[in-house]
Formats: C-alpha cells, sequence, structure tokens
C-alpha cells in the first residue's frame, strides 16, 4: 500500500521573462510574463520545465552502468564539463544509443541551484508542489528521436521569444532563447551549422516558408515524452518526502488512535453491558430461587397430604355408593325369587346368594346384572336344584365386580 | 501509507496495522457478541422460566386446596377415645331412624397409614332388608365422615325380609403431633431423688 505520486495537473515552463503553463486536466495553455498572471493554479501539483537560459547542456560519454553510479561519476567530471561548482549545479541525464571508447554518450543537463530554489520559491507561493524538474530542450531530443531528425532546427513562440534548439548528426549543439528581432540573424547562423538538407520544424513562428509547421508547443508532448530526468535539489526532494512522509505517519497515528477509541469504546460498551447481564442474572437467580422454594414447598405439601386427600375422597366419594349397589341388586331381583345373603366390600367382587322358584328366573337375574353398566365380570357360580316344603326352588350364587369399587388402602401402611 | 521496508516507516506502519486490527475486532465484537441481544434473550428465557414457575405454583396451591379441603370435611380431628363413642351415637341414631335394632357395636384394632391413623368398627343390625339400606343410605349420604368399608347381609327367616347386616365402617382420624422427647436431667444425687417424685413416670405404673 505503499503511496504513488500523484499525476501533475499542470505542466509549467518557466523563464524569468515568460511563463507558459499547460493545464493538464483541461489540454489548455495559457502563458503569461510570470505566474501571477496566470489563473488557477493555486495548490496544484505540477512539473517544471525549467527555460533554455537556465539550463545547461553538454553532450558527453559516459560509463554504462547503473544510474546511481553514473551519478556519482558524472558529479566528478561535472568540473570539466561546466564552469560552475558541482556543488552549486542540480544536474542529470539522458543517454543517447551512441557509444565510443569511453562509454555511452550521454546528453547532460544542468542548473543552477540557486535558479532551482527560485523557481521552487515563486511556485511554493501559489501552493504550487513540484514534482519532477526537467531542462524544456529535453521534449525537443525526445521529439528528434520520435521524427528520425539527424539535423534540423526546432523553432517555438515562446512569448516575446523564440526557442530554438539546433541538431547536427542526432546531436543537440545548441539550444537557446532569442527575441525576434535577432530571429532571422539566427536562423541564418544554425541553417549554416547544419548544413544541406536540415529540416526546420516550428510553432506559431513563420519563416521562410519551408518549414515544417507544429500544431502544438513541444509542453504539450510532455507526457508521451516519458521524460525521468529531473533536476530537483536534493534538499527540496527531501523535504518533500519528509513532509509526505509526515502526511503519512499523521495518518498511521490517526488510524491508530481511531482504532484504539473505537476499540476503548466498544469494550467499555461489552463489560457495561456484561455486568448489566451479570446484575440481571443474579436478579433472576434471586427471584427464580424465591420462586422455585415457593413451588417446591407448595408441591411437596401436595405431595405429602395427596395420599390421605386421595384415601378420603376414594372412602367416602366412590365411583358407587354401597347403598345404590344393595338397591339396584334388590331391583333387578326377579319375582318369585329372594336374596340369602350379600357381601360387598371395597376393593373385592360383590357375592350374591339367593333363592328362585325357577332357573329361567336366575338365569334372567344374572342377564339383568350383565346388562347393569354398574356391573362387569357378572359370574353365576352356582345354581342347584332344592326343594324347600315340597316346592321345587333352585338355589344360586352369583358373583360380579362394581365398577370404580377401589380398595381403601394407601401405601406403606404400618401397624401400630 | 503503510511501508513496512523503510525502517523509518515499519513503526507507524505498525501502529496503523494495529489500528485496524482494533477496529477490525471492535466491528467483530459489535456484530458477533452482542451483550445487549444476550440481555434480552436471557431476559425472556427469565420471565418465561419465573412464568413456568408461577403456574407450578399455582397448579400445586389449588391441589393443596383441594386435599385440604377434603382432609377438612372427612378425617376426624378428634382422638381414637372420642371417635369411638361419637361413631356408636351415630351408628345407634341411624337404626334407630330406620326401625333397625342395633346387636353389637365395636371397635377394632386401629391402623396407623403414613398420613393418618385408620379406625375400623363393625355393628350388626337386624331389620327388614329395606331399612337396612335405608340406613346405608343414610349414612353414606351424611357427614357422619363414617366410610362403610363391608356389608354382609344374611336372611333370618325364609318367609319374611328379615336381615342381619353386619357392616364394617372406616374413621380416619389425623395423627396426633409427634412430640419431643424429654431430655434427662443432670443427676445429682440430690436431684434425681427430687425429679423421680415430680415426674410422670413416678405415678404411671
Amino acid at each position: 500500500m505503499s503511496q504513488k505520486p500523484q499525476a501533475a495537473q499542470l505542466l509549467i515552463e518557466w523563464d524569468r521573462e515568460w511563463v507558459r503553463v499547460h493545464f493538464v486536466d483541461s489540454s489548455t495553455t495559457k502563458e503569461g510574463v510570470n505566474l501571477e498572471a496566470i489563473d488557477g493554479i493555486n495548490g496544484k501539483t505540477a512539473i517544471l520545465l525549467l527555460s533554455r537560459r537556465l539550463i545547461l547542456q553538454r553532450s558527453i560519454a559516459l560509463p554504462d552502468a547503473q544510474k546511481s553510479d553514473v551519478l556519482v561519476a558524472l558529479k566528478m567530471k561535472l568540473v570539466d564539463v561546466f564552469p560552475i561548482p558541482a556543488s552549486e549545479l542540480a544536474f542529470d541525464y539522458i543517454p543517447t544509443t551512441e557509444k565510443n571508447d569511453q562509454g555511452r554518450v550521454c546528453n547532460v543537463f544542468a542548473a543552477k541551484t540557486t535558479d532551482i530554489n527560485e523557481v521552487i520559491a515563486v511556485c511554493s507561493k501559489f501552493g504550487i508542489v513540484i514534482q519532477q524538474i526537467v531542462p524544456v530542450q529535453a521534449l525537443t531530443l525526445k521529439a528528434a528521436e520520435q521524427n528520425s531528425l539527424s539535423s534540423g532546427i526546432f523553432v517555438e513562440r515562446f512569448g516575446d521569444f523564440v526557442n530554438l534548439d539546433v541538431y547536427r548528426y542526432g546531436d543537440l549543439v545548441s539550444s537557446k532563447v532569442v527575441d525576434l528581432n535577432s530571429l532571422d540573424n539566427e536562423i541564418a547562423r544554425m541553417n549554416a551549422m547544419t548544413g544541406e538538407g536540415s529540416k526546420t520544424f516550428s510553432y506559431n513562428v513563420t519563416l521562410d516558408g519551408a518549414e515544417q509547421k507544429l500544431p502544438a508547443p513541444f509542453i504539450n508532448s510532455f507526457a508521451k515524452s516519458g521524460l525521468t530526468l529531473d533536476l530537483e535539489p536534493e534538499e527540496y526532494r527531501t523535504t518533500r518526502d519528509e513532509k509526505t512522509r509526515s502526511d503519512r505517519h499523521r495518518k498511521c497515528y490517526l488510524l491508530f488512535v481511531a482504532g484504539l477509541a473505537i476499540a476503548a469504546f466498544v469494550g467499555n460498551d461489552y463489560m457495561s453491558r456484561t455486568d448489566a447481564l451479570a446484575k440481571e442474572e443474579a436478579k433472576y437467580q434471586r427471584r427464580t430461587k424465591n420462586l422455585m422454594e415457593l413451588t417446591v414447598r407448595d408441591e411437596s405439601n401436595a405431595t405429602k397430604i395427596k395420599p390421605a386427600a386421595d384415601l378420603l375422597t376414594r372412602s367416602f366419594e366412590p365411583a358407587q355408593k354401597s347403598s345404590d349397589i344393595v338397591k339396584v341388586v334388590s331391583m333387578l331381583l326377579p319375582r318369585d325369587t329372594w336374596l340369602t345373603g350379600m357381601t360387598f366390600e371395597r376393593g373385592k367382587p360383590l357375592q350374591i346368594r339367593g333363592t328362585s322358584k325357577k332357573t329361567e328366573l336366575v338365569s334372567q337375574f344374572v342377564l339383568g346384572l350383565s346388562k347393569q353398566k354398574r356391573f362387569r365380570d357378572v359370574r353365576l357360580s352356582y345354581a342347584n336344584s332344592g326343594d324347600i316344603g315340597g316346592v321345587a326352588t333352585v338355589q344360586f350364587s352369583i358373583t360380579a365386580f362394581p365398577v370404580g369399587n377401589l380398595p381403601l388402602i394407601e401405601t406403606g401402611k404400618k401397624k401400630k | 501509507m503503510i511501508n513496512f521496508k523503510d525502517p523509518k516507516d515499519q513503526t507507524t506502519s505498525a501502529l496503523a496495522v494495529l489500528g485496524m486490527v482494533l477496529i477490525g475486532a471492535a466491528v467483530i465484537v459489535s456484530l458477533f457478541f452482542n451483550r445487549g441481544m444476550d440481555a434480552r434473550s436471557f431476559q425472556k428465557k427469565a420471565k418465561k422460566d419465573a412464568e413456568s414457575l408461577e403456574k407450578r405454583s399455582l397448579f400445586a396451591k389449588s391441589d393443596n386446596s383441594v386435599y385440604m379441603d377434603a382432609i377438612d370435611k372427612y378425617q376426624w380431628k378428634e382422638s381414637e377415645d372420642i371417635v369411638t363413642p361419637s361413631a356408636l351415637t351415630i351408628v345407634s341414631k341411624k337404626a334407630m331412624e330406620n326401625q333397625l335394632s342395633l346387636v353389637n357395636f365395636r371397635p377394632l384394632k386401629s391402623v396407623e397409614t403414613n398420613s393418618m391413623i385408620q379406625l375400623p368398627l363393625q355393628f350388626t343390625v337386624d331389620g327388614s332388608f329395606a331399612a337396612v339400606a335405608a340406613m346405608l343410605d343414610s349414612l353414606e349420604n351424611s357427614d357422619s365422615r363414617l366410610a362403610v368399608q363391608q356389608i354382609q347381609f344374611a336372611s333370618q327367616e325364609a318367609e319374611t325380609d328379615m336381615v342381619s347386616a353386619n357392616v364394617n365402617l372406616l374413621a380416619y382420624l389425623a395423627k396426633p403431633e409427634k412430640k419431643k422427647s424429654i431430655e434427662p436431667r443432670p443427676t445429682t444425687p440430690a436431684g434425681s431423688a427430687r425429679a423421680d417424685i415430680n415426674s410422670s413416670s413416678a405415678v404411671t405404673p
């Protein structure tokens, strides 16, 4: 999740006497004598293209090695290349495809750090954050490559001035800014330098008519150029990086503090709710305990007295009272039939003994008892023929079980 | 924002990661360990349990009430010494009312159950079958607190409806409260003699 540099919103071609600003988002270009004359630039990110007048440029051979190593070697060579001490210069290079005995031929660009600091200070006034500082003629280097230009001149109107870049046999031999009055002389001199067959490309400048017109200033082609060189001074880069790092750290701290605060809040809430739940549980336990004690006491009492109550109910509120059974038996007794004995006991079958004049009457009596829902298991135990005083009789015995005739016992009887 | 490659950023990156972990943990705790919901479900359960217990208690009270009614209605509170003559009075009265002759009345040995004392009473009456049936009906449908346990009829004469009825009744007596046993007093030569004179055991043969 490393932070990527934000794409530049502005391309600023800066000279002390003229400024051209290209707005990347709207693809519009504005020009003025300085940045104050241009609207809509405040607080934006920018790539700064330094004017040719502020840039020192040479083609020299450098070791064909990693860029960091090459920069070290270049720093040592700068004393011989430019007339300003290396400590006062910001420099970078663009390697070419050409090689010689000493190494790869490179276009070296340098600018005085005081000039760069001046530009940075000017931009800072508008809150502009500079992402890259590029020599503006590097754009024509790329244009020459793309147009396979060996020898020729790039002419570009720049306010009251004209930018001139001269290429001979593929090398950038001269790069300068001239005023309009001296343009013809400069063009003639440069044509002489480039020789026969050279081409001229121009933007917004009319020459002898043989030149090839360009539709837009070179600043518009920056995005396509893919230039990576950067003349940004180390201290500015460090400051910018530190600022970015500081922003990053602030966000990290903020995230940590936010996380801590949220966790503390949630933790506190969780603990409060847990406490509340524990209190609720304790309250519930107490209430349940009290209720349970009452319930158990009531249930225990009920269990304790239930057998006695059941026995009493069974004794005094039986399914059939003994008097009812006696009444029913006597009502069902047929004529010419007499009862001689009857035994009724709780929990046991009813025993009926009697005498009848006819067997049929005994049968009728048994059937009558059987049809009654009050009795079950009605059985004739015996029916014996006899003779009483010369009259034929039948002596009988019947057993029947009165429905609901339960014994009067309680479990766990003890003798006194 | 998070960069562990640069040593200068490692501490702050670790703090940022920690911050995110804390936020994530807070979200997880809020979503999946919601004590508020636990409390609500617990309250529901507690309410349900309480209602169930109250219901049980109510049922038990209702049962108790029914059982106590039965006991109050049918159980003798008096001792056996009082119940026996009272039963004789009731039986004798019922026999007279139904023009029966009470031949004998005999209390049998009482039986102690877990919760009560059953006192069996036996009596014999002579008279018409209808009168005996009427007496039984009268006994069972009164508040005599005497339950009919057994009846034995036997005819006396062949040509009449005179019968001899042997009836067993049951009276249910409440168990007497258990008295605490008297602790023996500390014995001293002088005191023991005095205790012997005053104690009930001394006069009881």
